[in-house]
């Protein structure tokens, strides 16, 4: 049984408020000592990447930069669409610490092991 | 017939301490006796976690041997991936190698620190060993090859590996070679929803992975 927490996130610069907020939630839930990761589709697939969280600050949250970086300390997991990253010529030598490509069977084995989605922004 | 592969020497680093993490794995995937004493102090400790349990020896002879004992039927040894780095005034190694034997083809992978005198002979190596691991794609012959090549989720992996896998008696071995990232996370995946076992996952050194899977139905 996975007690993985999946937090999806699918816009990037072009809307800082919801590229933020899952990120926000999934903190809460690293934080807490849950198994965190945030699953970056279409835009958001560049937050996992150099230089992709700069300048994405939304007044009345953090700086994503910071709270990509806080996420990861505190054991998050950022997982890139790979259908969405191959596309935009996105490489594994791009990414940022934390960050991995995956596939969509990936995220299927572990919603069919009982992994939770959450929808959040 | 005795051959000895490893990939082209690692570039030179800027701080000798890497140096010497990547003339040990020389030293040890080469054979290389005297290379590998030179490296070490005589009054060396070597303390191991080994699958046998811990152990220790002490002095730079005891430590060739041993060292040296490891590697010594094997037909060829390969290095698969290595790396070297400081990290607080001790040395980081590891590598992975596939190990020839008369009895069939072996991974096995350690994990080494080093502590370095003034003049930069090892005066201390802790190392944990994986053990010689079988290659399962090489112990009955039956393996049979697919490349998947860059192909994605998105772009027909699931299928085509799926017609691959059922082209192939149960209980034999696919290896499935991919190049692309995300298929890299997903065979593994994929594999285990369509009720077969992942044998081994083994990248190479030119970036792509090696998914070595029985079909189970």
């Amino acid at each position: 049984m996975s007690d993985k927490l999946i937090f999806n996130c699918t816009y990037g610069k072009e809307h800082p408020e919801r590229a933020t907020l899952p990120f926000v939630a999934a903190n809460i839930a690293a934080a807490a000592g849950q198994e965190a990761i945030v699953l970056c589709t279409i835009e958001a697939v560049w937050l996992g990447t150099h230089g992709g969280t700069d300048g994405i600050a939304q007044p009345g949250l953090p700086a994503l930069a910071d709270l990509y970086a806080e996420f990861i300390d505190n054991g998050g997991q950022v997982w890139l669409c790979g259908a969405c990253a191959k596309p935009r010529g996105i490489a594994e030598d791009q990414l940022v610490k934390g960050s991995t490509i995956v596939g969509a069977a990936k995220v299927v084995e572990e919603v069919v092991a009982g992994a939770k989605t959450v929808a959040f922004a | 017939m005795l051959t000895l592969r490893a990939p082209d020497p690692a570039p030179a680093s800027s701080t000798p301490s890497r140096d010497v993490g990547a003339a040990f794995v020389t030293a040890v995937t080469t054979r290389d006796i005297d290379s590998l004493r030179s490296l070490l102090a005589d009054e060396l400790r070597f303390r191991m976690l080994l699958p046998s349990g811990p152990t220790a020896d002490s002095g730079a002879g005891a430590a060739v041997d041993r060292i040296t004992s490891w590697f010594a039927d094997a037909d060829e040894i390969e290095v698969l991936a290595s790396t070297s780095a400081e990290v607080g005034g001790r040395v980081a190694v590891t590598y992975r190698l596939r190990v020839h034997r008369p009895g069939g083809g072996h991974l096995i992978e350690q994990h080494v620190m080093l502590d370095l005198a003034d003049d930069g002979r090892i005066t201390s190596i802790d190392l944990l060993c994986s053990g010689f691991r079988r290659i399962a794609s090489e112990e009955s012959g039956q393996a049979h090859e697919y490349d998947a090549g860059d192909l994605g989720c998105a772009d027909g992996l699931a299928g085509a590996f799926r017609d691959n896998i059922g082209s192939i008696p149960v209980g034999h071995v696919l290896v499935v070679s991919t190049s692309d990232p995300a298929a890299k996370e997903d065979l593994p995946s994929l594999a285990r929803l369509m009720g077969h076992a992942v044998r081994s996952i083994e990248a190479t050194p030119d970036g792509r992975l090696l998914v070595s899977v029985e079909r189970r139905r």
